[in-house]
């Protein structure tokens, strides 16, 4: 049980410490290789059928509730080419996945842009309002809300 | 004429890849846009300076066995965006802005008002793929991650034919890294999660060849791109130099001090730029660039006075500590990096003293983490310990243990530096991640040593031999 490379001299009859080693190799070989049926092809198979069901936005918002997603699917529908979507709150968590869900539109900080502007980044400022926020004008200026903690989610408010 | 110098596969991708990031990044803080042929002309540029080794062609059931592994992880990476959080929210994300933009000129990169929450992560990962979208899609860029994957493979492979390693335990040293369940698995971290830490991973690989073999070029070209990979790369880059000067290794020890002169001096204006769009800079550029051209000769002298030191330990180490501290407080300043802030709490001793053995218990669990890693690091201690009660067992792979166990002191001072409240995220998502990073340098000290000490990396009965002599 010693390699052909062996350094002479080391390797003459190998002892317990050599042997387990050498089965310890084995059985990462035999362990590993064996995980490639269900945890690399089944659960990357399972991933890539969700995603394709579910669209980016739920994928990435199953943790994050209802709201978020139905915010966030929303926006991804009606926000314009071209034009950029208001945000504020908390910038860590879901505001991260809002703003790849929906590049190349931008977000903007409410907070840089001045209360009557219409123009932030050099775009449209998008207007618009949720089909579930009647009570809001129809030409509103949505902001997006990255709730706190981040973990708690999105919400659409309006300025 | 001359003749061009004969390369391995490895060193002459990772050359294009120089070409490529020092051409890109010059022209970015140049404000340029980048030509679309860039990364075509900078892979023909490198075949024209060197001429092609490739390498033989690995045993059948090796082959198959890598390429069954990687099918699921590469059609996982085709078949849609990354699934991982930051793999689409941070990495991939930027690469499709500098497909739109060809460049830095975007609201994107250029307006502080718009949401960019990696805008100032390094840019080699996100160029790469931007550089491939137009001609095969978002999707057949991702693809590039599977070429990551196979120069991880190929740079252990070399490091170890390089050191005289029999092909049977090199086979089987390549197919235990490339099994590794983190790497082929579909979570974070993984080919197609879209991080950088595979890329890093790759270069760390490279890297350790250059120690391993007193390589200059893979050491000077693994320095360059690291810390254009992710921002531990820069960490990492400095942390060869230094273990490469600690062990004598010289000639690598200059190049990855050049290599790693070069990138910070490239990569340094363009973050501080891209931290603050439109903001006056707080450090001139130049002296930025002049800061990231030194540190890493700077390094290398602090190993070189070590590695003398043996008749004055106080006095150099309190030099160094010294240097380490002018260092560790002029970089919050200069770069307001997460390892800059993470280095300045340290110095305030806001350490979270308190974390620490629950910081040592979950670094320990992720190493023996089988689902995750196998049994990569468990092995790699074992045939340590096995090596070190052997006279000159250990002596090959000494380089090695040095740039590891630099390494992974600066891990522990960002663990340890880290506020209580996103310590645990680090811990369990961080962490695995960071120790991925190793898995190459791992495999190949293990596979040094198991050499060295006669383990047989197949003893079982069947079948009888995989891979031959």
């Amino acid at each position: 049980m010693t390699s052909p490379g062996a350094a002479p001299g080391l390797a003459t009859r190998p002892g317990w410490p050599v042997r387990v080693a050498a089965f310890a190799c084995a059985a990462h070989l035999l362990f590993c290789a064996a995980r490639l049926p269900h945890a690399v092809y089944g659960k990357r198979i399972g991933e890539i059928t969700d995603w394709s069901e579910l669209g980016a936005a739920a994928y990435h918002l199953q943790m994050a509730g209802a709201e978020s997603r139905r915010v966030l699917e929303w926006l991804a529908q009606e926000l314009p080419p071209g034009q950029v979507l208001l945000w504020n709150g908390d910038s860590r968590g879901y505001l991260q996945v809002a703003a790849a869900v929906l590049a190349p539109r931008l977000l903007v900080w409410d907070r840089a842009v001045a209360p009557m502007a219409s123009i932030a980044a050099g775009r449209p400022i998008f207007r618009g309002r949720a089909p579930w926020h009647q009570q809001v004008p129809v030409d509103a200026v949505p902001v997006l809300v990255g709730r706190t903690p981040a973990a708690a989610g999105l919400e659409l408010t309006y300025r | 004429m001359t003749q061009r110098p004969a390369v391995d596969l490895v060193p002459a991708a990772l050359l294009a890849m120089v070409l490529f990031a020092a051409v890109a990044h010059g022209l970015l803080l140049a404000g340029l846009t980048l030509p679309s042929w860039l990364l075509g002309a900078s892979v023909a540029g490198a075949l024209a300076v060197v001429r092609l080794r490739l390498p033989a062609p690995p045993p059948a059931w090796l082959a198959v066995l890598i390429g069954v592994a990687l099918l699921a992880p590469l059609v996982g990476a085709v078949a849609t965006p990354p699934r991982s959080w930051d793999g689409f929210t941070a990495w991939e994300l930027t690469a499709r802005f500098l497909a739109e933009a060809r460049g830095l000129d975007h609201p994107y990169f250029a307006d502080a008002g718009v949401y960019a929450y990696a805008r100032a992560y390094p840019l080699l990962q996100p160029l790469l793929l931007a550089q491939l979208t137009p001609w095969v899609g978002a999707g057949g860029a991702r693809a590039i991650f599977a070429c990551f994957y196979l120069g991880l493979l190929l740079s252990v492979a070399a490091g170890l034919a390089g050191t005289g390693v029999a092909a049977r335990m090199r086979h089987c040293v390549v197919a235990a890294l490339g099994l590794t369940p983190l790497l082929l698995g579909p979570a974070h971290g993984s080919i197609d999660s879209g991080f950088a830490d595979l890329l890093v991973g790759f270069l760390l690989a490279a890297a350790a060849v250059g120690i391993v073999r007193d390589a200059p070029s893979w050491a000077g070209l693994a320095a360059f791109l690291l810390p254009l990979a992710k921002n531990e790369g820069a960490v990492h880059a400095l942390v060869l130099v230094l273990a490469c000067g600690l062990t004598g290794r010289w000639r690598a020890a200059r190049w990855a001090s050049v290599g790693a002169a070069v990138a910070l001096a490239l990569w340094l204006p363009l973050r501080s730029r891209l931290a603050s769009p439109g903001a006056a800079p707080s450090v001139a550029p130049a002296l930025l660039v002049g800061a990231g051209a030194l540190v890493p000769f700077a390094v290398l002298a602090v190993a070189g006075l070590l590695r003398r030191a043996r008749h004055a330990p106080w006095w150099l180490g309190g030099g160094a500590l010294a240097l380490g501290a002018a260092a560790a407080i002029a970089w919050p300043w200069v770069s307001g990096s997460d390892a800059g802030v993470a280095l300045g709490r340290g110095l305030r001793f806001e350490l979270s003293v308190a974390d620490v053995a629950g910081i040592g218990g979950t670094l320990l669990a992720q190493l023996v983490f089988v689902r995750k890693f196998g049994l990569a690091f468990a092995l790699g201690v074992a045939v340590v310990i096995m090596a070190a009660t052997r006279r000159g067992a250990l002596a090959e792979a000494r380089p090695l243990l040095v740039l590891a166990g630099v390494g992974l002191l600066p891990l522990m001072a960002l663990l340890l530096t880290r506020s209580p409240a996103m310590l645990p995220l680090f811990l369990d998502e961080g962490t695995p991640r960071y120790l991925s990073q190793w898995l190459g340098v791992t495999w190949l000290t293990t596979g040094l040593l198991m050499h060295r000490l006669g383990v047989d990396p197949w003893p079982l009965p069947w079948p009888r031999r995989p891979g031959g002599r």
